[in-house]
Parts: C-alpha cells; sequence; structure tokens
C-alpha cells in the first residue's frame, strides 16, 4: 500500500442505546502513513466508534471498508483482516508472562486460518518458539521500554500494563491499529516512547486511530484530528485548524469567538509539534515555557 | 485465580451445596429404605422383625385346609383353559426406581410371573388375577397417594414394603389385607395394630440363636463386626447384640457409610483386635462387595460372616473380586433339597431363562401370590376385607418356596407371621466361584 | 498416620479426585467456566465400560473407547449445546449457564438409571496382575495405575500447558476471554478443545475408579462434589493445585474415620470446604493478584 491510499473507510456509522444515540452517521477515513485523532468530551461516543469499527458492537446503521473491501463479521474476522486495538483499561493475559502476551498478538495472525492454527497448534505442541518471533518481541518490548519480560503480567503496574498492550497490537502487524487512551497514567518516559512507536508505525505505512482526551498530546502527534460531539462529528481536519476552529473552542471552553484570548491552545499546538525537543506533560508546562 | 474465576467457583459452590444438601437428604432415606428392604428381603425366610409380609391366617380346619394350602402352593394343577371373567385385583406398591429398586424389582417381576401363571391355568375361582402396581419410591410422603390409588383401582389385597419409609399405620388406614413381599419390620403383624397385615418371614429373633449355633459349630469365640451406617442395620444390631453377647465375644465394632469408597480404615482398625470371624452387617450392595474384597485383600485368613443380604442378590456376586466371597456364611433361604424351592427354580428358568438364579424375593413373591390365592379360594369368593382375613387366618401348613425340606407356613387369628419354625432359616456359604451354596457345618433343624 | 496402608488408600482416593480436579480445571482455564457436568462425564464413562462388558459382552479395550469416545462427545455437546448459547445471552448469563450444566448433570444421571438401570454395577478390571506388596502395604493393580497414570497426566499437561504454544493459547484464551476474539485468536475453537479434553480426563478418571468400588448412576453426583472440593481447596492459580487438594481431600477421607470414626468424614469434609471457601477462597495455591 502507499501512503495516501485510503485504509480505513466508514460511511454512515450510527448505534443508539435505546433512547440514547451514541454514534450519529459518523463518516471515517484514515489512510496509509497517516494517524487520525479523535478527540471529544466524555460519553462524546469516541470508545464506542472504535468498538464499532474492530466489531466489538454492532453498528446500527452504516458501512466500512478497509483496502477497499467491506469490514464487516465477529470482531476476530476484523482482527484477521488487520485491525488491532487497545484499550481504555487494559486487558491483558494477567497469568501470562510479559513475553507471553506479546507472543500471543503475534500468534493471532498466525491462526486466522483453521489449516494454518492446526498445523501450528500441532507444532506448538512439539516446538516452541521460532526464533523470529522472539527477536521481533524483544524488538517491540525495546522500542516500547519495556523490560524484564519474564514477569507476570498481573505484576506489572497499570501503566506498564498499557505499554505491553500496546506492544501486543503492535506485534500483530495490524494494518490499521486503533489505540483507546494509551497515554493515561503514563510518565514522562514512556509517553515518550509511545509516541515514537506510533509514528514509526505511520512511518512504515500503516494507518493509527488515536483516541485520548488529551489534545495536547493528540495534536502533536496526529495528521488529521476529529472532533466528536454527543456521537456527531462536529469537525475533520488537520490539527492545527482542528485546534483552531471553533467547533472545538466551543466544545471545550463553552464559547465561540468572544474575544478573550485563547491563545494558549494555539501557542500549545506549536509548542508540540515533532520539531520541538523533548516530551511535554502538559500544555500549561509550555506555556508557562513561551 | 481472576475476578472471573472467583466469581464462578462461588457460584459453582451456591450450585453443589444445593447439590450436597439433596443429596444427603435423599440418600439417607434411600439408603435407610435400602438396606431396609434389603434386609427385609433377605432376611425373607428368616426374618420376621424386617418384613411385613402379611402372613395368611393359619387357623386352619385340619385337613381340609392343609389340603387346600397344599393345593394353593403346588404349581400345576387348576382347571384346564384360561380364567376369565371380573378379575381379583392385588395392588402392589413397588419401589420400582428408587432405592428399593434392587429388592422391589425382582420381587415385583416374580409376582407378575405367577399371577400370569395362575391364569394360565384357569385363574382363582375361574377368575383371572389382575395386578394394578403404585410406586411410592420408599418415600413415605407418596404412600397415602399410591395406595389410595391402588384401592381406587379396586384392589381387594395388597401387596407393598413396610418400614420406615412406608409406615405401618398408612397401610393399616386403607382397611384392606395385605403382605409385604419386600419389606422391613414386622410391625404390620404384631399387636397392637396388625388387623390387615401379614408377614411371611422369620423372625429377627430367630436369627441370633441361629448366628450363636453357627459361631459355636465353626469354633469361632471372638468377632469383630463391620457394621454398614444406616438406621436399619443400627436397629437389626441393637436387636441381635442384646442377645449375642452371651455366646460370643464382640471384640470390635466399626460402623462405616453406606457409600463408602474405600474400607481400609475400619478393617485396618479391626486387624488388631485378634478376632476369629469378621461379621459383615449391611444391606448388601456395593457395601458388602467392597467389605469383602477389601477383608479378602487385608485379612486373608480370617473366617468372615455375613447377615442375610448378599446371599439374596446375585446380581452383586459379579461385583466382587474373584474368589473375595470365598468361604462367607450367612443366611441365605433356598436350599435345593426343598421340594418346592425346585419347583419354584423350575417355573422361573421356564419364565425368564435358564441362566436365572432365583433368590428369596422370588420364593417370597410366589409364595405370596399363591397364598392370596388361597385365601380368596377359600373366602368363596368374598372379597370383603373381614372374609379375606378370617380366611387367611385358617391358612396351616403351607409348603413354603424357601427354608429347609418340609417347611411349612401357617396363620391364625392370634398369629399373622407365617413362621412355625427355626428350619426357615438356611445358611449359605460362598465357594470360590462366589456362589452360595448350603453350609456344611451346621443348618437349623427342624 | 503411619500405617502405609492407609496412606496407599488416601493416594488412591486422592488421585481420583485429583483428577476430576483437573478436568474441571482445564474448563477453567481455557474457558473461564466451572462445568459442574465432570462428574456426568466419569460416571457415565465407567458406568457405559462396565455395561457393555457386563450386559452386552464387549470385550474390555472396544467397550472402553467406545465408552470414551461417547463421553468426549457428550462433553463437546455440553459446550456447544448448553454452554455456548445461554452465554451468548449476554450478562448475567455465567449464573444461568452454571444451572443449565448442573441440571445437564441430573439428566445425564437419570438417563443413565433409566438406560443401564439404577443398581450398581463393577468397575473393570484393567490389568491382571496380582496386588504388589510394598512395606506393610498391599497396593492392588487398580491403585496402581490409578496413582501412576495420575501422576503422569499432570505430569504431560503442565508440561504442555506451560511450555508450548498450545498451552499458551489455552492459558491466553481463558484468561482475556473478552477481548481475545478482538485479538483474532480462534476462542471458540480453544473452548470446545478445553471442554474435550475436559470429558477425556473425566472420563478416564471415572473408568479408574469404578473398579475401587462400582458405579452407579447416581455416582456423578458425589463425584461433582468430590472434584469440586478438590479445586477448592487446592486453588486454580497452578496446575498443581486441583492435584494438592486431590490428596488432601483424599486424606481427609480416609485418616478422619480412622481416627474419629465413619460419621465423622462428612463433618470435616463440609468444615474444611467452609474454611477455605471464606478463608482463601483462591485455595492453597493462589494467583498473585497486584493493583
Amino acid at each position: 500500500m502507499t501512503a495516501g491510499d485510503v485504509l480505513l473507510s466508514g460511511r454512515g456509522i450510527s448505534k443508539r442505546y435505546g433512547g440514547v444515540v451514541a454514534v450519529d452517521s459518523v463518516d471515517v477515513d484514515v489512510a496509509a502513513g497517516e494517524i487520525l485523532g479523535l478527540v471529544g468530551p466524555n460519553g462524546a461516543g469516541k470508545t464506542t466508534l472504535v468498538d464499532l469499527i474492530c466489531g466489538a458492537q454492532e453498528a446500527d446503521a452504516g458501512t466500512l471498508s478497509l483496502q477497499g473491501r467491506p469490514l464487516d463479521g465477529p470482531s476476530s474476522r476484523r482482527a484477521h483482516r488487520g485491525l488491532a486495538r487497545t484499550f481504555q483499561h487494559p486487558q491483558l493475559a494477567l497469568s501470562l508472562t510479559v513475553a507471553e502476551n506479546l507472543q500471543v498478538g503475534r500468534a493471532a495472525r498466525r491462526n486466522s486460518r483453521f489449516g494454518r492454527m492446526i498445523v501450528s497448534g500441532l507444532a506448538g505442541i512439539f516446538r516452541t518458539e521460532p526464533a523470529d518471533d522472539l527477536r521481533d518481541i524483544e524488538t517491540v518490548a525495546a522500542e516500547l521500554g519495556i523490560t524484564r519480560l519474564e514477569r507476570r503480567a498481573d505484576a506489572l503496574t497499570l501503566g506498564e500494563q498499557r505499554l505491553v498492550e500496546v506492544g501486543r497490537a503492535l506485534c500483530q502487524e495490524p494494518l490499521v491499529l486503533l489505540l483507546d487512551e494509551p497515554f493515561a497514567g503514563s510518565d514522562a518516559e514512556s509517553l515518550a516512547g509511545i509516541a515514537d512507536i506510533i509514528r514509526s508505525v505511520r512511518d512504515r505505512g500503516h494507518g493509527v486511530i488515536l483516541v485520548d482526551h488529551n489534545v495536547d498530546l493528540v495534536a502533536s502527534l496526529v495528521d488529521r484530528m476529529m472532533l466528536l460531539e454527543s456521537g456527531r462529528v462536529a469537525f475533520v481536519g488537520t490539527a492545527e485548524e482542528c485546534l483552531a476552529s471553533d467547533e472545538m473552542r466551543r466544545v471545550y471552553f463553552g464559547a465561540a469567538d468572544d474575544g478573550r484570548d485563547h491563545g494558549v491552545l494555539r501557542r500549545t499546538a506549536e509548542a508540540v509539534t515533532p520539531s520541538n525537543a523533548g516530551p511535554t506533560a502538559s500544555g500549561a508546562q509550555v506555556a508557562a515555557d513561551a | 485465580m481472576t475476578v472471573r474465576h472467583s466469581k464462578s467457583l462461588r457460584l459453582a459452590f451456591l450450585a453443589t451445596a444445593t447439590l450436597m444438601v439433596a443429596a444427603c437428604g435423599s440418600s439417607s432415606t434411600s439408603k435407610t429404605t435400602t438396606a431396609a428392604t434389603a434386609a427385609a428381603t433377605t432376611a425373607a425366610g428368616s426374618t420376621a422383625a424386617a418384613s411385613t409380609v402379611a402372613s395368611t391366617a393359619a387357623a386352619a380346619v385340619a385337613g381340609g385346609s392343609t389340603t387346600t394350602a397344599a393345593s394353593a402352593a403346588g404349581t400345576a394343577g387348576g382347571t384346564a383353559g384360561p380364567a376369565s371373567g371380573k378379575p381379583f385385583i392385588i395392588g402392589i406398591n413397588a419401589d420400582t426406581t428408587g432405592p428399593g429398586a434392587p429388592y422391589s424389582v425382582p420381587a415385583f417381576k416374580t409376582v407378575q410371573s405367577t399371577v400370569d401363571l395362575v391364569n394360565s391355568q384357569g385363574g382363582v375361582l375361574g377368575r383371572p388375577l389382575k395386578l394394578v402396581q403404585g410406586n411410592d419410591e420408599s418415600d413415605a410422603t407418596k404412600t397415602p397417594a399410591v395406595l389410595a390409588q391402588l384401592k381406587d383401582k379396586g384392589a381387594i389385597f395388597l401387596l407393598s414394603q413396610q418400614g420406615a419409609a412406608t409406615p405401618n399405620a398408612l397401610i393399616q388406614s386403607t382397611g384392606l389385607p395385605f403382605m409385604t413381599v419386600t419389606g422391613v419390620t414386622a410391625d404390620a403383624a404384631m399387636p397392637p395394630n396388625n388387623t390387615y397385615g401379614f408377614v411371611i418371614a422369620n423372625p429377627l429373633t430367630q436369627w441370633a440363636p441361629t448366628f450363636c449355633a453357627s459361631f459355636k459349630a465353626a469354633n469361632v469365640k471372638k468377632v469383630a463386626i463391620l457394621a454398614e451406617d444406616s438406621a436399619t442395620i443400627k436397629y437389626l444390631n441393637g436387636v441381635l447384640l442384646k442377645t449375642m453377647n452371651n455366646c460370643v465375644e464382640i471384640v470390635a465394632q466399626e460402623v462405616a457409610p453406606i457409600n463408602s469408597s474405600d474400607l481400609t480404615a475400619p478393617i485396618s482398625r479391626i486387624k488388631g483386635d485378634g478376632a476369629d470371624a469378621v461379621w459383615v452387617t449391611s444391606s448388601g450392595g456395593p457395601f458388602e462387595v467392597l467389605a469383602f474384597n477389601t477383608l479378602a485383600q487385608l485379612m486373608p485368613s480370617v473366617q468372615k460372616f455375613t447377615l442375610a443380604s448378599i446371599a439374596n442378590e446375585p446380581d452383586i456376586w459379579k461385583l466382587a473380586n474373584k474368589g473375595a466371597l470365598n468361604g462367607v456364611v450367612g443366611l441365605g433361604s433356598l436350599n435345593d433339597a426343598n421340594v418346592q424351592t425346585q419347583k419354584l427354580r423350575e417355573i422361573l428358568k421356564a419364565d425368564r431363562g435358564a441362566d436365572f438364579v432365583p433368590t428369596a424375593f422370588d420364593a417370597q413373591a410366589y409364595d405370596a401370590v399363591m397364598i392370596i390365592k388361597y385365601a380368596i379360594e377359600h373366602a368363596n369368593g368374598d372379597t370383603s376385607p373381614q372374609a379375606l382375613v378370617a380366611s387367611m387366618e385358617t391358612m396351616s401348613a403351607y409348603p413354603a418356596s424357601f427354608g429347609a425340606p418340609g417347611y411349612t407356613l401357617s396363620f391364625s387369628p392370634t398369629k399373622h407371621t407365617a413362621f412355625s419354625g427355626e428350619c426357615g432359616i438356611v445358611m449359605v456359604q460362598f465357594d470360590q466361584t462366589n456362589t452360595p451354596k448350603a453350609w456344611p457345618v451346621y443348618q437349623p433343624s427342624c | 498416620m503411619d500405617q502405609p496402608q492407609l496412606w496407599v488408600s488416601a493416594l488412591t482416593q486422592g488421585s481420583f479426585f485429583g483428577l476430576l480436579g483437573l478436568a474441571y480445571y482445564l474448563v477453567l482455564i481455557g474457558a473461564g467456566f466451572f462445568n459442574i457436568a465432570v462428574g456426568a462425564y466419569a460416571s457415565l464413562a465407567g458406568l457405559l465400560t462396565s455395561w457393555l462388558v457386563v450386559e452386552k459382552d464387549f470385550s474390555l479395550w472396544p467397550a472402553i473407547a467406545i465408552a470414551l469416545a461417547v463421553t468426549v462427545v457428550v462433553a463437546g455437546a455440553t459446550e456447544l449445546l448448553v454452554v455456548r448459547p445461554v452465554q451468548r445471552r449476554g450478562r448475567g448469563s455465567e449464573l444461568a449457564a452454571l444451572v443449565s450444566v448442573t441440571a445437564l448433570l441430573f439428566v445425564i444421571a437419570q438417563f443413565a438409571g433409566f438406560e443401564f438401570g439404577y443398581t450398581t454395577l463393577p468397575g473393570q478390571q484393567l490389568l491382571d496382575i496380582e496386588p504388589v506388596q510394598i512395606g506393610g502395604a498391599i497396593i492392588t493393580a487398580n491403585a496402581l495405575i490409578m496413582i501412576v497414570l495420575t501422576f503422569a497426566i499432570f505430569l504431560l499437561l503442565a508440561m504442555l500447558i506451560r511450555t508450548t504454544r498450545a498451552g499458551r493459547l489455552l492459558r491466553a484464551v481463558g484468561d482475556s476471554n473478552p477481548v481475545a476474539n478482538m485479538l483474532g485468536l480462534p476462542v471458540h475453537r480453544v473452548r470446545l478443545i478445553a471442554f474435550l479434553l475436559c470429558g477425556l480426563l473425566a472420563g478416564v478418571a471415572g473408568l479408574l475408579f469404578s473398579s475401587q468400588a462400582g458405579v452407579s448412576s447416581s455416582s456423578g453426583l458425589g463425584w461433582a462434589i468430590s472434584g469440586f472440593l478438590a479445586v477448592v481447596i487446592g486453588g486454580a492459580g497452578n496446575i498443581i493445585g486441583p492435584l494438592i487438594g486431590g490428596i488432601v481431600l483424599g486424606m481427609l477421607q480416609i485418616f478422619v474415620p480412622y481416627y474419629w470414626g465413619g460419621n465423622a468424614t462428612n463433618i470435616v469434609l463440609l468444615v474444611v470446604a467452609a474454611a477455605f471457601f471464606s478463608l482463601r477462597p483462591q485455595g492453597a495455591f493462589a494467583q498473585r493478584v497486584r493493583v
């Protein structure tokens, strides 16, 4: 796939629960080599949209396509087609070690077809890992700054678990990577690691959908940004455009152009572009420095 | 364990706790009843305490009734041609699916066979016998309904078990004469409440002297008892041992749960007590098999005795290991020297196949039906309860299909138990092939 | 506790309970489900084998093969026809599934009674050798097979589950079941395989134990409880848990009657189970949980 080709495309995606509309006729596109940021206040429908794309929940309306072909069916089928995601709360196999959790990610691709599963299953009884797998796991772990892979997953801190979950998703070598709040609870170093990895995934030509509350962080990473409000797309465009938009101001500050100095947002957007060295933990710090 | 597993386990605990309660509840009553029924039935030939087999009254005009009794007991004979006309209805309460199944099923089948046989030979007074069946599953809460049903269907005579699970009072209240084929206690035949009840079995009081004499003949002075933990055996042992303390020294008394899957512990305890013989007191079934299997391994040279169950349960002989029952001595009921027993074998072989091994249950079932036939004939067709009871009470010297040669049953207005002498009991001993034969060392004499 | 014979008995019983517990364990880690039908599988295998040999004159090994095959099919059917459809209904369905399988346990017991009769059938002797005498204890062929086979099975499965990819897949699916789908893991297949293995193990256990004291259509109910207690005592944090739990249970069943008489056993069992359940619900071998 070439950068710029649309990888994932959704039209008119909708979901309601009883009388509440969670996602209302959302259109979404992610191209190869692109990171799409998904922001919005609590309850805007960001995670639901990710669920709908991945097949964790069934949409009431709308179509999805991946690489031009329709994307439907159960979540396991979509995973085989090339989607991988992380969760707001890490969902690791707690009784498995870090290394094993990562290997699960690698194995996921291998088990996509029944025949291959049987063969690898039988082989699995008699051999352990092929050397390639081990190398890939170590690479991913190193990139993310995960150490001591022999630890059990339930012995990790929440932040470490989040890292491992990202690692597992990466091991799946997906076409599109969907990350749900990957930065929450991470310290400065982990943030940098995750951000770098996301960029390298993008650079390798995959697509990424990044959901997070931290608008600054998202803005510093993404190419395009979509603002969701009450299930509807309030704005979609480049990160800068989105940050400067009236809709963004309204949603996050409750008013449009009211003459007040919202320069803090603008300055933040400038401050967290990749050209700035070092991670920034919060826009406030940048504002202070500026 | 993850939270999810823990929750799973809690739910499982709930489910299992319910299961345990249910199992304990049903098993205690069921085991009791099984034990009861088993002991009763096996005791058949010998115990009165166990069964409520209604005895036919034995107040008999000497000659006539003997002849009638004899012909009633006879197999062939009777008018030629099939029976016809309004049937005499016998109601049978047989637990064929519950804990009493091991005993009720064979008894029921033989009752059925005997009824068919009687009908094929002209029936009773020319009319056929008809069997209507109920099943209270040895559950006293179900018994009233079953008995009422049988009465509604027109039964003039009842066959039922009686014991902890089927109280005498319930059956008496139907106002119909009744006999127990696989029973537990002799309440039905003993005063004060014995107007309608009749019992074929020998009284429990006869067991003790018989065992005493057996122990003496086998030179046994010290006995260790391995008892199953059931209400029936507790009761039986209580009665037995009261008198037996005079003739042997009881050096050990071990009790184990009836559904034990391992008896190594109690038998290991017995091993050190210096007993000449081990006496397994149980209602038969898997407990007794396990006991003798384990004894054969752990105490191969000790003399082994049993009560009365296992000798009458051919189905469980093959449960035992090869030769594990070799030498076991206990109360049987069938002695091939008895002419009536031979006739019974022939009849049942013809009916069920050459491989069929008859037991005390079959003998009692057969005799019960024949005695009913006698009662109806002797009442000249008057089917009122009073007439039938009076007719039963005229029976004397009915040749039993069990017991020593020449053993007879009799009833009288003051005697509703058919027992008429020690020789209703036959002592048997198992051989290498786990099959019982008459014990050469001692037999009670008539 | 110095009687070797009693130890042999305790070990034999303990092995049986351990195997049952292992059957539970497999479905616990592979499907996160407490498959109480384990008791039914065990009794069905034992009953069917004996029935075929005793009533239908089959020779031993074909009877065993058929009985195990039937048991495995029933185990598979439990997952496909009972657990999966009920759990598909969503939240709150875990209790419903457990209730359904408990009902299945009773149904199988009743069916077995109807088909094979309500009386106890003898177990079959697998090896026709004389009992061995070791020290002061006599070990029958059946006891020997039970103990040796149990330990061998535990070792084999422990190795498989821990070190192979297939084993890891089993653990991964069981542990992260809600998201396993989204990882593209073959959840349904793994669950089914867990159930099939469970049926096979329970069937083998029931088969071996039937030769001790026979088997009847109602044996499964008690065995379900025994296996459950083995897991409660030993915990499900480690594959060795059910074995330890089983052996502890076996020891209780043998030594308690020896010292305190036959009636004490049930009381002691209940007390021990209740104690574990309230004080240490994760069993002897817990999973560490760090928040």
